[in-house]
Formats: structure tokens, C-alpha cells, sequence
């Protein structure tokens, strides 16, 4: 019997995703965001957190998903210094931080290393079966070198 | 005993740690006194006062936290000495390194990053700068190479400097080297000045010494160099004398966290524009005497009478790559000089970049803030046209302009005013050697150029805009139905594939509207055009040339005319009658110094019939004109050895009495008058075919008057 591990769960698009609670730093309401010419479509821009400039990432042109209205629950997650350089994501709204035990998940494994190549799907590395709905599991250290490489790509 | 007591008592050692945090929290209180600044902005009394003395206290004391991070370039040159003399013998050479000013002061940060770029700048010094002792002997020099090293204080930054006295950089060496690279033309090579030259050594890749060297790396160097000292907002320049020593001159900021800034917007966006790089604003109110206007493939504002080059802001932030010249084009088209709404005011922010002007257009200028530079998040690094982000007093992020970017970006100083912006340049340039050329495609099979003078303008069409009448295509222009010519059906060339965005050449000197269609604008360039005559003498081509390693053809824009529209009928001119040609067999004396100018000319005046000599120059033309016997005597005004108005002087006073046309690219007003009084008959304008043979035809006419051949002029 393994340990069960805890997620920070939040939703884009109506659907659930989440990510390891201890790379998440914290959670914010402040997401006006100073956008950044040039930039690829996955950045939303820089946000001002207490006096600290970070980027924020739009999870739903990350994860590929269909655009939508940004809503009152729209919340910023920051991640830990050790997932990347001071950098969150924009999320619809936040959820549950839930309990998922090993057994319950299923591993996806990502098709190919090529971050160009491959349909985001990728940023998913596991499913999990919670009794109501699935939950995605993101691995949030995936996200800044995809926007690198989007960058390096198209300049 | 040891230290006087004072100096124990005044000095004190401080964790760095600590220092940087204070730096930090000063940069916060920066932050607040901004935010109070704009929140009290209107209020009058007591609250008033209380923020001014909070504005000065702050700013004196981020003047005194900056002090304290203060110091002397000696600690870091101090490292140096041991490492030159260690480099020195290994490399079996001489080596004293002198240090100066090793008491100017710079920010600890500053200098730390300073360490690796002066390292790699020395080793290159001793290494491919100082001769061995068997050469430097042998050349006159001591056995023993110095090396300086000098600090001065220079304007708000510090300038360093490594000089050596070794065997210098040869710019011959540097020439051949970028045009082996492909990096330059030789025509670009040949207008730029020694310091330009030198700077391409800091390109990537560049490297000129014979053998790679294990001591200053592998060459790639130089630009990794330039790039650590540009990160640190600062600059580096090479300058050499060949046999005598090389100097590089790095200059670098005194301070970077806090800097003072323009705040502008574009749209909805706002941004900071470093004050050190702006020289003024100009405010482009409406209905004012200033406005842009379009000089070919750019935009420029008049300022003071010289040409400054428009950058839109807007554009180029709205486009991700940098400009190419179909970009350019586009801008040009989506802003012509009539657009601008009459109620809405405008700012050219002035700026310095490299040595040259530009004009920098944005929406607002919101006035100058001393503002915190935070950089750019690692993963956005590579979004050149910023430099990092600040807060704004409102608490919002607004980005940092960089200003070099921006110039890249934009290639705004690639375009034609080049020479008319930059001093050094236009000095260095021979005009007369180089042409700027538009080069593009039509088919995908050929390329073809055609020179700037000869085009009045380039426009942006779409293919749907084109409409058929009977069977001939046009589009309109200004309300005008202008005649769209496709090359594959005036010449042999191929066709292109069907597009739906297309430009139109608008060619000048032609009195019909016409347009030449053209599918890809691929650059344009300033080159030196050796013309060679095209096999088979396809018409409407006048010659090819080489450009960038692929074969191009020239077009003959008035043979194209006349294949579409006929000889020109407007050739006649109501109140004489010359539009019968010369009397056959007349002979023209043609002096002009530039090959293609001279083709295109002679050209004109062969298919009318006419006898060419040419001469190349005042000098030669004087020789061709005493050994033949001609009618007119059509010649070039800005010409090397003897010019024209030398030669007219000249010509006139050995009793020459020909008729003498001037020809010019010259702006008419000015020169007429003078090429009158100076001894000339007529005055052309060199590629306006019509009026120059009109003029040709009326001149070979009236020798045929007796009394003007006998009496000649005074």
C-alpha cells in the first residue's frame, strides 16, 4: 500500500487538472498581467506579486485548449523556485486540494522528447480515476521550456 | 600603533548579503515615493510637503545605498597582473601590464560581471597583439610588450581600456575575411570607416587570427564578449593602427539597478525607454508644419533639416520578425503620408543607437521616472526589443525598451537613408561607385533589380484589385487606372504562381501610369553594379549582374513602356517640332563616370539614332573631345579628376562653342542655375528619358543653324 499524495486540483476549459501540491508555492487573485510583445500565445505576461515581477502562463493555450471568457475565479498558481524562475499559471478557478492514492492513477507516457512535435499532451503525466470525474495530472516543470522552445522556434 | 585611530573608527567591513538586501528594500521605497508621487499628485498643503521631503530623502538615500556598493576598479585589475605575466611566458613572449585609474569606482555588481570580458579582452591582447621579442626587435620596438589597463570617468559611466602596442589589426585582413564569410559585400566593405570595419571582428564567428589558439579560445569569443558587455547596458570598440597596437574601449555604466526612463505608451501598453540613449521629443501636433513623410522604403521626419528615420513603435511590436523589406513595404502602405488623423497628437521620441538618429513613434509621453530595472524572466531572454521590466508607481509591470533591439528589429538603418544620417558614412561612401537596388522576383525562375532612382514608389496590391479591360490589366492608383505590366509577357521570363498579395513597381520618368508587377520584394541593397550586356540582347533587359551570388536582370524600364504602350508620342513638344528624330548620323559626346548611368543613357540616345563616344570622366572627356568632332556634348556634373562644372569651364575656354548639356541626379533648383551661369546650355535630369531626348533632339536641331555653330555662346 503506498502513501497517498496530495494535489492542488483547479479547472480550465471545465476540465480538472492538477499538480503536486508541494511545487506549488501559492495561490493569488492578482492576475492583471502587463503583456509581453513578441511573446508566444502561451504567455500571458508579466504580473507584479508584492513587489516581485513574475511571467504568467495561459494553461489553456498551454494545454492547447479551446479560448474562453476569463472569468471572476481566474486565479494565478505560483510555482516553487525549484519548478522554474518565478513563473505561475492562469487558471479558471481553483479547486480542491485532494488526496489521490498511487492506485488509483495511471501513467501516460509522453510519445516523444520533442517538445515541437508533440500535441501538449504530454504536460499530462498521469490520470486519475477520482469517483466523480477524471483528474489530469500536469507536470508543471514541463511548461517553461515549452514556451522557450516556441519562442526559439518562431524567432 | 598599526592604523591612525580615525581610520579605525570610520571603516567597517558589511556582509555583502546584507548590502543587497538593502539595495532591495531601497528599491521598494523607490516603488512607494513613486506611488505616493502619482497619488498626491494633485493635492495642495500639508500632504504636499510631507511627499516632497519624502522624494528627496529617498532619493538621497538610494544615492548613499548605491555609494555604499561602490568600488574601485583595483580589485579587479589587481587580479590581472600575475595572469599576464603567467600567460606571458607560456606564450614565450614579453609582457608588462601597466594599470591606470585603479581608484575609479564602479558597482560591485557591475564589476563582478566585468571580470570574464576584461579577462578575455587582455588575453587576446597578449596573445594575437604582442609580437614575440625576435619580431618586435626586429620591427624597431622594445623586446617587452605593454599592455594598459586604464579607468577614467567619462559621463555618467566608465570608460576601460586595453591597449597594447603589438602588431595591430590589419583592416585588409578583417575585409577579406567578411567577404570570405559572405558577411558584407564589397561595395558595403568599401563605404564603411576604419571603426565600422573593425567592429565586425565582434560578430559571431568572426575571428582574424591565421591559427586558432588555445589561449584567447577558439576565436568565438569576441562576440560572447560584446554580448556580457551589452548585458550590462554598456558598449565595446576596437581601434587599431596596423604595427603600432590595438585599443579596445569598453565603457560601462557606473551603476545598473536604478535608471531614469521615459515613460511612453502605445495603445494600451505602456513603456520605459532608458533616458541615456534619448536626445529629444518631438511633438507632432496636428495641423503642424512637421510630418512623416515616406522616402521610398522608409518613413522620415525633417528635423532641423536632416532626415531622421520613423519607427512605429506599434509595428514593431505588433510584428514578431524583424523587418524585411516586404514588411516594410506593408508599413509604408498601411500608413501613407495623408493618413494621419488630423485630431490626434503624436511623439517622436528621438534616440541615439550605434552613432545614429531615429525617430521612435508612440502614442503618449507620460514624462521621466527614475525606475528599478528588473531583467527579463530567463525564459523571455530572447525577446530582443526589451531589455528587462519595472514597476510602475500604479503597482503594473511595464516593460524596459531596448533601444539596440529595437534598431535591429526594425533594420531601420538599413534602409537609403543610411548615408544621408550618418556622417561617417557619407563621407567614407563614393557615391558614384554604389547603387541602391531594389532586387525581386517575378517568375520564381529569374531575379531582377532595378535601381532606387528609377522607382517612384512600391505599393501593396491585392491580386483581386487587379481588373481586366479588353484584354489589358489594371489597377487603380489614386484614382488613376494604372496599367499593370507582367514581365512573362514583355520579356522571357517565367510566371509566378498565383498569390493574393502583390506589389507594383510605380517606375519613374515614364508619363503613363504604369506598374510592374512583382511577386516577392527580396531586399534592397547598395551594391556596385557592373552591367553585363545581356546575351542576345533580350529588350527590356539592359544588362545583368551578380547580386548575392544569383544572376539578375536588370530591367529597361522605357523599353518595357514602349513595348506596352509604343514609341512615345508625348515626345512631341507643341511649340517646336522634335518629335522627328535627330538628323541621322549625329555625334554625341557623352561624359558621365558611372558604368550604369552611362549604359542607360547611351542607350536612350542610340535608339534614336544618334552616334555615342563616351568618356569616363572632365579629364577624358576633354581628350575624346579634342580628337573627334561632335554636335553636343552631353555631360555628368559630379564626376572624380574633373567634374562637369570644371570641364564646361574648361571646354569653353579652349573655345569649344558645342552646345552643353548638363546632366544630373542633382535636385534641379539648386544647380540650374549655376550649370546655366557656368557655361551649360540645357540641364537633365540623367533617367528622365523623355525630356532628355526631347532636350537631345532640340539641341542637334538647332546646331544646324549656322549662326549658332559659327557665333557659338558667350
Amino acid at each position: 500500500m503506498s502513501t497517498p499524495q496530495l494535489y492542488c486540483t483547479f479547472r480550465v476549459a471545465d476540465r480538472l487538472f492538477g499538480v503536486p501540491i508541494r511545487t506549488v508555492r501559492e495561490v493569488t487573485t492578482e492576475t492583471t498581467c502587463t503583456r509581453i510583445p513578441h511573446a508566444p500565445a502561451e504567455v500571458a505576461g508579466y504580473v507584479n506579486i508584492r513587489g516581485h515581477i513574475h511571467l504568467a502562463l495561459d494553461l489553456r493555450r498551454l494545454l492547447g485548449l479551446p479560448a474562453g471568457a476569463n472569468g471572476q475565479h481566474r486565479r494565478l498558481v505560483l510555482f516553487q523556485a525549484g519548478v522554474g524562475t518565478a513563473f505561475g499559471v492562469l487558471v479558471d478557478e481553483v479547486g480542491d486540494i485532494v488526496s489521490v492514492d498511487e492506485t488509483h492513477t495511471e501513467d501516460l507516457t509522453p510519445a516523444s522528447g520533442d517538445l515541437a512535435l508533440a500535441d501538449r499532451g504530454h504536460l499530462v503525466t498521469r490520470l486519475c480515476k477520482l469517483p466523480a470525474e477524471l483528474l489530469a495530472i500536469l507536470d508543471p516543470r514541463r511548461f517553461l521550456p515549452l514556451v522557450e522552445q516556441a519562442l526559439a522556434t518562431h524567432s | 600603533m598599526g592604523l591612525p585611530s580615525t581610520e579605525r573608527l570610520t571603516s567597517l567591513r558589511v556582509n555583502v548579503d546584507l548590502l543587497d538586501r538593502m539595495m532591495t528594500l531601497v528599491g521598494e521605497l523607490t516603488l512607494v515615493r513613486n506611488q505616493s508621487l502619482l497619488a498626491f499628485a494633485d493635492e495642495e498643503g500639508g500632504a504636499r510637503a510631507i511627499i516632497q521631503r519624502l522624494n528627496s530623502v529617498t532619493s538621497e538615500l538610494q544615492e548613499t545605498v548605491l555609494r555604499t556598493r561602490m568600488q574601485p576598479v583595483g580589485n579587479l585589475f589587481g587580479k590581472f597582473p600575475r595572469m599576464v605575466r603567467d600567460l606571458a611566458r607560456q606564450l614565450g613572449k614579453q609582457v608588462e601590464i601597466v594599470t591606470i585609474g585603479r581608484e575609479v569606482e564602479l558597482d560591485k555588481t557591475v564589476l563582478e560581471q566585468l571580470s570574464d570580458p576584461l579577462t578575455h579582452l587582455l588575453r587576446n591582447s597578449i596573445d594575437h597583439g604582442v609580437e614575440i621579442p625576435e619580431e618586435r626587435v626586429a620591427r624597431g620596438k622594445p623586446a617587452q610588450g605593454t599592455v594598459t589597463l586604464s579607468a577614467t570617468p567619462a559621463d555618467g559611466q566608465v570608460l576601460i581600456e586595453i591597449r597594447d602596442d603589438g602588431r595591430g589589426i590589419d583592416p585588409e585582413a578583417i575585409r577579406n575575411k567578411a567577404l570570405n564569410l559572405r558577411l558584407k559585400t564589397a561595395a558595403e566593405l568599401d563605404a564603411m570607416s576604419r571603426r565600422e570595419l573593425y567592429s565586425l571582428i565582434l560578430l559571431p564567428g568572426f575571428s582574424t587570427a591565421r591559427q586558432v589558439t588555445d589561449v584567447s579560445g577558439r576565436g568565438v569569443g569576441m562576440d560572447v564578449v560584446k554580448t556580457n558587455i551589452e548585458q550590462l547596458e554598456g558598449s565595446l570598440t576596437i581601434d587599431s593602427t596596423p604595427g603600432e597596437g590595438t585599443s579596445m574601449q569598453l565603457r560601462v555604466p557606473l551603476t545598473l539597478a536604478i535608471i531614469p526612463c521615459l515613460i511612453v505608451e502605445v495603445g494600451d501598453d505602456r513603456f520605459a525607454i532608458p533616458q541615456r540613449e534619448l536626445e529629444e521629443i518631438v511633438c507632432l501636433h496636428p495641423g503642424g508644419k512637421g510630418t512623416i513623410e515616406h522616402a521610398f522604403d522608409a518613413e522620415v521626419y525633417r528635423l532641423r533639416d536632416r532626415l531622421l528615420p520613423i519607427v512605429r513603435f506599434q509595428e514593431v511590436l505588433d510584428r514578431r520578425h524583424p523587418f524585411d523589406a516586404a514588411a516594410k513595404a506593408e508599413i509604408l502602405h498601411r500608413h501613407p503620408p495623408s493618413s494621419r488623423d488630423a485630431r490626434r497628437i503624436e511623439y517622436i521620441v528621438v534616440l541615439r543607437s550605434r552613432g545614429r538618429r531615429f525617430g521612435l513613434l508612440v502614442d503618449q509621453v507620460r514624462g521621466t521616472q527614475e525606475v528599478v530595472v528588473k531583467p527579463m524572466h530567463p525564459a523571455m531572454k530572447r525577446v530582443g526589443v526589451f531589455s528587462g521590466a519595472t514597476l510602475m508607481g500604479d503597482g503594473q509591470v511595464a516593460l524596459i525598451a531596448n533601444v539596440e533591439g529595437i534598431v535591429d528589429h526594425s533594420n531601420c538603418f538599413a534602409g537609403g537613408l543610411r548615408s544621408a544620417n550618418s556622417e561617417t558614412v557619407a563621407q567614407a561612401r563614393d557615391p558614384r561607385e554604389v547603387h541602391r537596388v531594389l532586387i525581386f522576383e517575378y517568375g520564381p525562375r529569374e531575379q531582377f533589380a532595378l535601381p532606387l532612382v528609377q522607382i517612384r514608389r512600391l505599393e501593396l496590391i491585392q491580386s483581386s484589385q487587379i481588373e481586366m479591360i479588353g484584354d489589358k490589366e489594371f489597377v487603380t492608383l489614386d484614382g488613376m487606372a494604372t496599367r499593370v505590366i507582367r514581365l512573362d509577357q514583355v520579356l522571357h521570363a517565367s510566371r509566378p504562381e498565383p498569390r493574393s498579395q502583390m506589389y507594383l513597381i510605380l517606375p519613374k520618368f515614364v508619363a503613363e501610369p504604369m506598374g510592374i508587377l512583382v511577386s516577392r520584394i527580396i531586399d534592397t541593397d547598395t551594391l556596385a553594379i557592373e552591367l553585363q550586356q545581356a546575351s542576345g540582347n533580350e529588350p527590356g533587359v539592359l544588362g545583368t549582374a551578380l547580386i548575392r551570388n544569383r544572376l539578375s536582370l536588370f530591367l529597361d524600364v522605357q523599353k518595357i513602356r514602349e513595348a506596352v504602350f509604343g514609341a512615345n508620342p508625348l515626345l512631341s513638344d507643341p511649340h517646336e517640332n522634335p518629335s522627328v528624330p535627330a538628323p541621322p548620323g549625329r555625334q554625341v559626346l557623352l561624359i558621365d563616370d558611372t558604368p550604369f548611368f552611362r549604359e542607360v543613357v547611351k542607350r536612350y540616345l542610340e535608339a534614336d539614332g544618334i552616334e555615342i563616344t563616351t568618356a569616363v570622366d572632365g579629364v577624358d572627356g576633354l581628350r575624346k573631345l579634342a580628337e573627334g568632332n561632335f554636335d553636343l556634348i552631353v555631360c555628368d556634373i559630379e564626376m572624380p579628376n574633373l567634374d562637369g562644372w570644371g570641364f564646361a569651364r574648361e571646354a569653353r575656354e579652349r573655345g569649344c562653342t558645342l552646345p552643353l548639356l548638363a546632366l544630373t541626379s542633382l535636385s534641379r533648383s539648386e544647380h540650374e542655375a549655376r550649370a546655366l551661369a557656368g557655361g551649360f546650355s540645357e540641364f537633365q535630369e540623367k533617367l528622365d528619358h523623355d525630356q532628355l531626348l526631347r532636350a537631345v533632339r532640340r539641341m542637334l536641331r538647332r546646331t544646324t543653324s549656322p549662326t549658332l555653330v559659327k557665333g557659338g555662346r558667350p
